[in-house]
């Protein structure tokens, strides 16, 4: 269990007790986007990102797989930073399984940092990969898919890098990847997650 | 029927549209002009977009630019700007200098109409300019686009 650390002092002492419904987290998700996030305007968001994906198109000549590994990358540099704050400010103890990790993801997580809560859905029978459904995503609102991307860009993969490199820095090792996107003419936009993996603790090497 | 067009800040046709019906469709030799016509409606409306009103004293730092002749509240609608052998051109200037302008085939311009025909499709014109793919002055080949702006006439013209 998770306890209180220098960092995370703006945390309530009521949630370090055990996740035990996921009503307490959607509570702990919207309390801590009510009073303890800064709010930023949407269009600048969206316009934000809209025009980094864009200029990235532009500079590796419509090499759209390469954008996407960028946009991972990007992700994954941030995800790695935020989980951290992501952990101080709501100071959501150690999940027990896979399916809390879900919930903290979609209700915690995106809620804090998006103010969306895509579902959870299309659980594997061993429970170690599931879907997120996204009914909105803020990322791509105004957005159009030129013709010639529409096949192979993934507007949003900056989400999956972000995811990737969260879930690593706690012991999770996933694989993070876009199945579906509304923008590419889908009915749905889902984002798969998939546990390949808990990490050790290991020493580093050369200090056994 | 009417014959719309978007033109872009370098007097680039950005978009047209016509809506017509099965009786009430543009004669040909006339459908072949609408392009001329609003071509030469381009100078007055930049006429227009220069000129200062009237009755406004001219030290005022509120200044007459981008008025209407017809009202002093709004800056965008311009109503009817021109006419053309029972044809009535009417304008729209967006703050980003693109031009909307609607040859009318009835001959009238009904103010109320069309300007809540141009606020909409402005917004639409927005949503597409908040594209981060969409450049200022491409055509605009958005079907979407194309769909809500005939679903719109028809709302409102028919």
């Amino acid at each position: 269990m998770n306890t209180t650390t220098g960092t995370s002092k703006t945390a309530s002492a009521a949630n370090t007790t055990s996740l035990a419904s996921s009503k307490t987290i959607k509570q702990i998700g919207e309390t801590v986007w009510k009073n303890r996030t800064v709010k930023i305007n949407a269009e600048l968001f969206t316009l934000t990102y809209g025009s980094i994906v864009s200029q990235l198109c532009q500079d590796y000549q419509r090499d759209f797989k390469k954008v996407n590994d960028q946009l991972f990358s990007m992700g994954y540099n941030i995800g790695i930073r935020l989980i951290e704050d992501f952990l101080a400010r709501t100071a959501i103890p150690r999940c027990d399984n896979f399916v809390t990790t879900s919930e903290v993801i979609s209700k915690c997580a995106f809620k804090i940092f998006l103010n969306i809560t895509p579902h959870v859905t299309n659980w594997s029978n061993t429970k170690n990969s599931f879907s997120l459904i996204f009914d909105e995503n803020p990322l791509s609102d105004f957005v159009e898919l030129p013709m010639d991307a529409s096949k192979e860009l993934w507007y949003s993969n900056i989400l999956c890098g972000v995811l990737k490199g969260a879930l690593e820095m706690v012991q999770l090792d996933c694989e993070v990847y876009f199945v579906s996107d509304v923008l590419r003419g889908n009915t749905q936009t889902e984002l798969r997650v998939k546990l390949n993996k808990v990490l050790k603790d290991e020493m580093p090497a050369g200090e056994d | 029927m009417f014959y719309f067009t978007i033109i872009g800040t370098s007097d680039n046709p950005i978009y047209e549209a016509e809506f017509t019906t099965a009786k009430n469709t543009f004669q040909p030799e006339i459908k072949e002009l609408n392009p001329y016509i609003v071509h030469s409606t381009l100078d007055i409306m930049e006429y227009l977009q220069w000129q200062r009103q009237p009755q406004l004293d001219i030290n005022t730092s509120s200044g007459g630019f981008l008025r209407s002749r017809h009202s002093t509240q709004e800056n965008s609608y311009l109503g009817k700007v021109d006419s053309f052998y029972g044809l009535a051109v009417s304008g729209f200037l967006t703050y980003g200098n693109i031009k909307f302008i609607m040859v009318h085939g009835n001959g009238t311009v009904d103010d109320t109409v069309t300007r809540s025909f141009y606020y909409e499709v402005y917004e639409l014109y927005l949503k597409t300019l908040m594209n981060p793919f969409y450049k200022v002055n491409d055509p605009i080949s958005n079907s979407a686009f194309d769909s809500k702006v005939r679903v719109l006439s028809k709302r409102l013209f028919v």
